[in-house]
């Protein structure tokens, strides 16, 4: 053999060992390029930015919060679930009847601890991170992720403290966490650290025109009102697990005193937020890339879109207006129906509110407005028709709306009559000003506004139900008022009037007869008055008692109207209101069984 | 790091150019009856070069021009002899027979980085050599594998072309993880080599299946290791073999449905719930009273229709080898193409493979191997994991078996409101609504050295890459399900992952003899293995409603998103894995009587974390050679030649697990994205709470086996016994959701393999004109679950449900003290006759009802969709103690498992002067198959205007002569003396006794007759050495008691917890063949 050879082979051979055995430790660690470490993307404003965003992610989708939106919030004294009741789906969840395997529960449920548990990754991220070793006033950016990491963590604590009472909280990211089965905390705790904490995020934070962000990102307007909201649930009734009673803190004035202050700072402020001249524009803004909302009233939505389970959702599609597959939008609506008396609620010729709220309309196959009957009016708020889709589908796209100026208004008018035991100059002005708009056109008719505090109260109490139909807000209003019994009683009791045409439903007709008019969107009001209702508008044929028979005239097609409702739709145990609910139990839905199976230490709610 | 391999490759290459100098020796080989004998294999003892006899006998041979030379020659049926040539030109060398060889062919044996003798081997070892596999005209050689080895199991899982293939050795110990054994290929890791390789490229196969024994592959070998080697060139003169051969294969076995006057009469009943269902029923078939045209319709076998075809496979192989002295060549090339027997549907590959060995020097040995390939697998099967309707056996089965005036439309043009009734799409028209291409365009190169340092000190190296492309372009029609989710426009998916992967492994052999008898190798090593792979994947929605799929491949760009609607984000990602090792082995034998091998192996991955990354796998194995003892010569037994008795004990790993496991990542994408404006911000997510303490799967094995040959040889065979234990197995654990995950991975499982294993192989007969061979073998395995791990109250957890997928729920259960694959659902109780019902008369209506006898148990909520039980339901038997009769999901039990009690298989081997034939046979006994089948074909669900099972025809029977509706007992009685089926449930599919059956089966799997001319004729051609015709029928028939189409169908394989499930699994087929093999 060549001594070239020899050479070249014990090279060769050297060679290979070598390259691979002398950066061995080294060689193991393998990194792919398509997933980054936790560690190192806090190193970077662009990839919080990034983390961030998982975080507001779990707001929408199928298991977001338009589960609690358009299921979880029903039934309350102005809309419920559609359908009959089963114990395991979302009819058993408006019925106030949820089984702990309800199907309903579990997805949205954990997936309020998956935010939780990507907020938290954030909030520690950014609060180790190098860049933010100097704080806020280093690094504004940062600071400013961390506080709308804070507030989407205290939204997600909000959101199970309102249906489940007391929860486990979670407030470190669970790899942390020594023990990940651990019991529930109460409510009033997990509210009062998240009090806390959007404390500290509203420093944080800057104002709307500061922000690059439109409103689907919280500002510190948007964080001052969720504090104020969530300071008044907790300043109201909450349910106390160990026995299990609706009750308030000794010390509730304290938080209608934060709610207080933080609607004042805002209202303050009415160049970031103020109230949108125009009622419906606030929902229409919500359906499409037009804003019409240049008041910046929507404080904070959940931003949807691409039309698909994650990042999108079924608003327009699953409730609102009622709209026939075979016309020229495609299907859409009919997945929450209103409380008849919620119609009669509403001053029927003054308050634009009413038609925005209540679709007493559908549209049929051949794209015509035509009537519904009394028990099949949908929520108004929502309409594909709004939105640019049409066809089958199902994501169109359209926020939702988790806090507008509105609230801030009633939400001020409330503490400062509760902390003063009578309304303020102040508290009336914004009761007021919210009445002005709804009587737009017509506010001579605005009833006059309370000046002692029971008065005043009740007027809150009905302007709050007339001001958020369908807006997810009622049911927990009612909750803290500890008023879901009464009200519920109290519904029940004006449905069987209406049912009967018992005062002050003495000229409800029977009957309607309606005739087919061309659907062309404009505003709710003009709609509603161009229906073609034998005896006039629904304005005034929905308000007399017309012919009573259920043979309409010539052209006309008869809908039942106080017909429609019987005993079933009041206190029957398929499709009655709210049957099952039961004070100081049903507040609260059952933990899923799932999350029991896995947590041993949490105890089922009392009453399932 | 390439440039580093460039550079060994160029020097390499460069290192060929020398050669020494040589003299030409010429000679010609004679048998037992004087003849010439052709194709004797010659080689130079000290160098392994070497050259074969041609037709004459005679051979020319290299050798150093100047000292005395050793030749050892050998050939098959005759005893390997030396012969020393010292200055002569020319010799004649006499061969004698010897039939004790004649069985141990296999002398060599691959035990991993090394070669020994079989008398040598101290591990449990199962081979096979390329006359095993020959007879077998398929694709991959796995196919031609099944029942060959003793405790390897080899599982098609069903009739598709280019089908997944199931290997497990020794039963398989992970229950998460992926238990496919490893597979080396002429040195290097070449993942799936078995379904890669065709039989005409396989030299040996050697699985190593005692864990001692794959102890040298460390964290890899827990599976057991599969060694290939390819054919290398051999002689002199270049040889020419070509190999062709066509078939058609043809569908074997169908299932029997219900013809026309059957189905409809089935559809009427089912009509009789509501007048809406009537009315519909009136319009679909027409009135009641004209229901017996419907004996006269002609009946339409859609299963014949879509899997009848001819269809045809041919394949192509040329092989050129040849050599000098010093270097040898083969290349081989195929084409091969086959028709599915299911309408588009195929498979086409071709590949050129070739391998070069060199002799540089004494020294220095140099070799490479390349191989390319491309296959194209056509079409989207039948089964698919998803859901039911993604499972498309069902539109052949399920489909209205008659054409009637004013239907034919749905037979021939797609009908979307009778496919959301129906849940059905007209066969044809289903199997051609997706086209899908699965493309694998692959290399594997590698290169090896030898270097000889001092003679009995050996360097060696090789480097392989192997890069795989796996491009698989789906197009889905506007008739499909996912279209009709998307504005029924076509969809298209088009993804595409490949893989690199790099080995080198280096070692040093040093072998030595201490004294006279204690013979010394020591084997030391070092090696890496890294694969990276790259995966992107993109959905195309909204295609325009008329596009071909050859025109949506070639330009995704004409989709057009309705208003508002976006495309999915293209997607890709990237994975790698690190793997670095060192081992050593060290063997001892004294006097060729007792042996012995320690073989420890460190490795590190990149799988764990840092402080989890290496782990040290220890192994031992003592031989005994019983009949090399003095003792045993002195007993004389003339009958027994051989024994020997085996012990290993060893520790191996598994590494096939998920990579990153360790370490919490975040994953950025779509799915975690916010819609902040009117396009989704990407966001980051979490893929998992990592569990950093993640280590290996550890395998501990203990195998006692013997080895003998008695009767001079005409029976040899072997007995293993086995024990595996694996611990800290990786298993999802439930954690409480409110940590934002429901699961976390941690090392907690343990399972056990024990069995036994028979390989016996006897020449039956062996005289010059007729030889009968037989092999068999038979593998016993009994596995178990140890642990699952603490349920949530730090208790032992004894089971948990698993879901196969697409039918049925939770249909298995993991259970502790049972095996992996348990079938899980009620026990079939038949139907519930009269005898079990109250019956109380209604004179108003003129009818009766029926309610339960109390203690009879009522299976309404779990069965019949929560309809109270009526005379001829579905009955199921109440299982639990708890509660009332009412049966719930606590009565679900255990029902079986498609582990066998035992598998294996017969080869027989005959040859008359110059015809061959050969019968293949495998075999399973005691494992059940779980027909989930027959759950979707007997019921009713949501969906009318299915057709079902013919067992169906024969339900119970409510409708009198007139089409009305009986409820009298008496006449129910008499109307279902002769029914024994029950009314088909309206409940959600279940999984009960009834679907799991017998599965057990004895297969011949390979008929081969060849006729070969006679070598004295082929001499006169002076063109051919070989002409040989043959006729095969693979797959000629099954004996079994099942009622599916196969019953080995396994397309739940993914998960290693749902095995034997056949659920629209595309029927396998009988395949005719007719080749020719020849050589010049």
């Amino acid at each position: 053999m060549k001594t070239s050879n020899i050479k070249l082979s014990v090279a060769f051979a050297c060679m290979t060992i070598l390259t691979f055995t002398s950066s061995c430790k080294k060689y193991l660690q393998y990194e792919s390029q398509s997933t980054i470490s936790q560690a190192v993307a806090f190193t970077s404003t662009s990839y919080t930015n990034t983390a961030l965003i998982g975080a507001y992610s779990l707001l929408n989708g199928d298991a977001g919060l338009t589960k609690e939106a358009t299921i979880w919030s029903l039934t309350a004294d102005d809309f419920k679930t559609s359908g009959s009741y089963s114990a395991l789906d979302r009819r058993g969840v408006s019925m106030y009847a949820a089984d702990p395997a309800n199907t309903e529960l579990p997805g949205a449920f954990n997936n309020l601890y998956v935010g939780i548990e990507r907020a938290n990754i954030c909030i520690k991220g950014i609060q180790t991170s190098s860049l933010y070793s100097s704080g806020p006033t280093g690094n504004p950016e940062m600071g400013r992720y961390l506080g709308e990491a804070l507030a989407l963590r205290s939204l997600y604590h909000f959101v199970l403290v309102r249906n489940w009472g007391s929860v486990v909280a979670q407030w470190v990211p669970s790899s942390d966490q020594p023990a990940l089965d651990v019991p529930v905390t109460a409510g009033t705790a997990v509210l009062d650290h998240v009090l806390d904490d959007l404390k500290t995020a509203e420093g944080l934070l800057p104002w709307r025109s500061d922000s690059p962000f439109p409103d689907t990102r919280f500002s510190k307007g948007a964080v001052k009102a969720l504090r104020a909201r969530i300071a008044l649930f907790r300043g109201g009734y909450m349910m106390d697990k160990p026995t299990h009673t609706m009750t308030r803190s000794a010390n509730y004035l304290d938080y209608y005193k934060i709610a207080d202050q933080e609607c004042a700072d805002l209202m303050a402020r009415r160049d970031e937020h103020d109230l949108n001249p125009v009622y419906e524009n606030i929902f229409k803004t919500l359906h499409s890339t037009t804003r019409q909302d240049p008041t910046n009233e929507l404080m904070f939505e959940i931003g949807a879109y691409g039309g698909g389970s994650y990042t999108d959702d079924k608003l327009g599609y699953y409730n609102g207006l009622r709209i026939n597959t075979s016309s020229a939008y495609g299907q859409g609506g009919g997945g929450i129906l209103c409380i008849p008396t919620y119609y009669y609620e509403f001053d029927p010729s003054a308050d634009c509110r009413r038609d925005v709220t209540i679709n007493v309309d559908q549209i049929d196959a051949n794209t015509m407005m035509i009537m519904n009957t009394l028990t099949n009016m949908t929520d108004g708020k929502f309409r594909k028709s709004w939105t640019t889709s049409t066809g089958i589908n199902q994501y169109l796209s359209v926020h939702w709306p988790v806090i507008r100026f509105a609230d801030v208004l009633l939400m001020f008018a409330e503490a400062e009559n509760e902390i003063n035991q009578n309304p303020t100059p102040a508290a009336q002005s914004a009761l007021l000003e919210i009445r002005t708009r709804a009587y737009v056109g017509h506010t001579s008719a605005i009833p006059a506004i309370p000046t002692d505090y029971p008065t005043f109260f009740q007027a809150i109490v009905k302007e709050r139900l007339l001001e958020f139909g369908g807006e997810a807000i009622r049911k927990y209003d009612l909750m803290r008022w500890n008023l879901m019994g009464s009200k519920f009683a109290e519904t029940r009791a004006k449905m069987e009037a209406l049912m009967n045409g018992q005062a002050p439903y003495n000229n409800v007709p029977l009957y309607v007869y309606n005739k087919p008019v061309p659907y062309a969107v404009s505003n709710s009001t003009q709609e509603v008055g161009s229906m073609n209702n034998y005896g006039g508008a629904p304005n005034t044929s929905l308000f007399q008692p017309g012919l009573g028979t259920s043979t309409a005239p010539t052209g006309y097609t008869t809908y039942n109207w106080r017909k429609d409702l019987s005993e079933a739709a009041i206190s029957g145990t398929s499709t009655g209101f709210a049957t099952f609910f039961i004070s100081n139990q049903k507040e609260v839905f059952p933990f899923p069984s799932t999350v029991l199976l896995q947590n041993t230490k949490i105890i089922q709610n009392y009453g399932y | 790091m390439k440039k580093t391999l460039l550079q060994v490759l160029l020097m390499l290459f460069f290192c060929m150019s020398a050669l020494a100098q040589t003299r030409q020796l010429t000679g010609k080989v004679f048998g037992k009856k004087n003849e010439t004998l052709i194709g004797v294999t010659i080689k130079i003892k000290s160098t392994g070069a070497g050259t074969a006899t041609d037709m004459n006998g005679a051979f020319k041979l290299n050798v150093p021009a100047s000292g005395n030379v050793t030749l050892v020659v050998t050939y098959i049926g005759y005893k390997s002899q030396e012969v020393a040539v010292t200055n002569q030109n020319d010799i004649v060398i006499n061969m004698l027979e010897d039939e004790a060889k004649m069985l141990n062919e296999v002398t060599v044996v691959n035990i991993g980085y090394s070669t020994v003798s079989k008398n040598a081997l101290t591990g449990s070892v199962s081979s096979v050599t390329d006359k095993d596999v020959k007879d077998f005209p398929v694709a991959s050689v796995a196919e031609a594998l099944a029942g060959k080895l003793a405790g390897v199991s080899v599982q098609t899982s069903e009739g598709a072309p280019g089908a997944s293939i199931k290997v497990t050795v020794r039963g398989g110990g992970s229950i998460t993880g992926d238990n496919s054994p490893l597979y080396i290929v002429d040195g290097i890791q070449v993942e799936n080599a078995l379904s890669i390789l065709s039989p005409q490229e396989i030299q040996s196969i050697d699985v190593l299946k005692d864990i001692a024994s794959t102890a040298i592959y460390g964290a890899r070998g827990a599976n057991g290791v599969v060694l290939i080697t390819t054919k290398s060139g051999a002689g002199q003169t270049p040889k020419v073999s070509i190999s062709t051969y066509l078939g058609v294969r043809k569908f074997v076995h169908e299932l029997d449905v219900m013809k026309p006057s059957d189905f409809v009469q089935y559809q009427y009943q089912i009509a009789t719930g509501s007048q809406s269902d009537l009315d519909a029923y009136n319009k679909e078939y027409g009135a009641f009273s004209d229901i017996d045209i419907y004996k006269n319709y002609p009946y339409i076998d859609w299963q014949q229709a879509v899997f009848g075809r001819n269809a045809l496979t041919q394949s192509e192989t040329i092989n050129i080898s040849g050599g000098t002295q010093a270097a040898s060549y083969s290349f081989t090339a195929n084409n091969f193409k086959e028709d599915g027997i299911q309408l588009n549907s195929g498979f086409n590959r071709g590949f050129v493979a070739f391998r070069y060995d060199t002799k540089l020097s004494d020294k220095f040995k140099f070799g490479f191997n390349i191989r390319y390939s491309r296959q194209d697998v056509i079409g989207a099967g039948t089964s698919s994991t998803g859901t039911q309707s993604s499972n498309r056996l069902r539109n052949a089965v399920r489909f209205r078996p008659f054409s009637a005036p004013g239907l034919e439309s749905q037979v021939d043009q797609f009908d979307p409101t009778y496919a959301t009734y129906t849940n059905l799409t007209s066969p044809l028209i289903g199997t051609y609504s997706i086209t899908k291409n699965n493309y694998t365009n692959q290399v594997i190169g590698s290169v090896n050295a030898q270097y000889t340092i001092l003679p009995r000190l050996i360097l060696s190296s090789v480097i392989g890459i192997t890069s795989t492309d796996n491009p698989i372009n789906q197009f889905s029609d506007s008739t499909t399900s996912i279209a009709r989710q998307y504005g029924d426009l076509p969809v298209v998916d088009l993804s595409a992952s490949s893989t690199l992967t790099v080995t080198n492994s280096n070692t040093l052999n040093y072998n030595f003899t201490v004294g006279r008898y204690h013979n010394i190798t020591l084997l030391a090593g070092e090696e890496i293995n890294q694969s990276d792979n790259n995966s992107q994947a993109m959905e195309i929605k909204w295609m325009p409603a008329d596009i071909t799929p050859t025109q949506a491949f070639a330009a995704i760009q004409k989709a057009t998103p309705p208003n508002g609607s976006i495309q999915d984000a293209p997607t890709t990602s990237q994975t790698g894995t690190r793997l670095f090792s060192l081992f050593a082995r060290a063997s001892y034998s004294y006097k060729d009587k007792y042996l012995a091998n320690v073989t420890v192996r460190r490795d590190g991955s990149s799988l764990f974390s840092p402080e989890n990354q290496y782990a040290v796998f220890p192994a031992g194995q003592l031989a005994w050679r019983v009949t090399e003892e003095e003792f045993m010569k002195k007993l004389n037994l003339t009958w027994l030649d051989n024994l020997k008795v085996r012990l290993s004990y060893g520790e191996g790993g598994n590494n096939r697990i998920g990579v990153d496991l360790y370490k919490t990542l975040f994953t950025a994408g779509s799915k975690s994205g916010y819609a902040v404006s009117q396009s989704v911000t990407p966001g980051f997510a979490p893929n998992a709470l990592a569990n950093p303490n993640i280590k290996w799967e550890t395998t501990i094995s203990r195998n006692l086996g013997v080895d003998f040959d008695i009767f001079k040889g005409r029976i040899g065979g072997s007995v293993d016994v086995y024990k595996n234990n694996v611990r800290d197995l990786l298993l999802q654990q439930q954690i409480p959701s409110t940590s934002g995950y429901s699961t976390q991975i941690q090392n907690i499982g343990a399972t056990s393999n024990q069995g036994v294993e028979l390989q016996l192989n006897g020449m039956a007969v062996n005289t010059r004109n007729f030889r009968y061979n037989i092999n068999f073998n038979i593998s016993f395995n009994r596995n178990k679950i140890v642990s699952l791990g603490d349920d949530q109250y730090g208790n032992p957890k004894s089971s948990y449900p698993v879901a196969s997928g697409g039918i049925n729920g939770n249909d298995f259960i993991a259970q502790v003290g049972g095996p992996v694959g348990q079938f899980y659902g009620y026990v079939s109780d038949g139907r519930y006759e009269l005898s079990d019902f109250n019956a109380t008369y209604h004179s108003s209506s003129n009818s009766y009802t029926y309610v339960l006898k109390p203690g009879v148990a009522n299976d309404a909520a779990v069965a019949l969709g929560a309809k109270y039980p009526q005379p001829g339901d579905m009955k199921l038997k109440k299982m639990s103690t708890t509660g009332d009769s009412t049966l719930t999901t606590a009565d679900a039990v255990v029902l079986g498992t498609s582990q066998p009690k035992f598998f294996g298989g017969i080869n027989q081997q005959f040859s008359y002067k110059n015809f061959d034939l050969s019968i293949f046979m495998n075999y399973s006994v005691g494992n059940k198959e779980y027909n989930a089948n027959r759950s979707e074909f007997t019921t009713q669900y949501l969906y009318k205007d299915n057709n079902m099972l013919a067992v169906v025809a024969n339900r119970w029977n409510k409708i009198d002569a007139n089409g009305n509706v009986v409820t009298d007992p008496k006449l129910l009685a008499q109307m279902n003396a002769n029914t024994t089926f029950w009314t088909p449930p309206t409940g959600q599919y279940i999984l009960t006794s009834y679907e799991i059956e017998d599965g057990s089966f004895l297969r011949i799997s390979n008929v081969t007759l060849g006729y070969s001319l006679p070598q004295s004729f082929l001499s006169r051609t002076k063109i051919f050495s070989k002409f040989r015709v043959y006729a095969t029928v693979n797959n000629l028939y099954t004996f079994t008691k099942y009622s599916g189409y196969d019953p080995e169908a396994s397309t739940r394989n993914g998960n290693p917890l749902t095995p034997g499930v056949d659920y629209a699994a595309y029927p396998r087929n009988r395949f005719f063949i007719a080749g020719v093999d020849l050589s010049f």
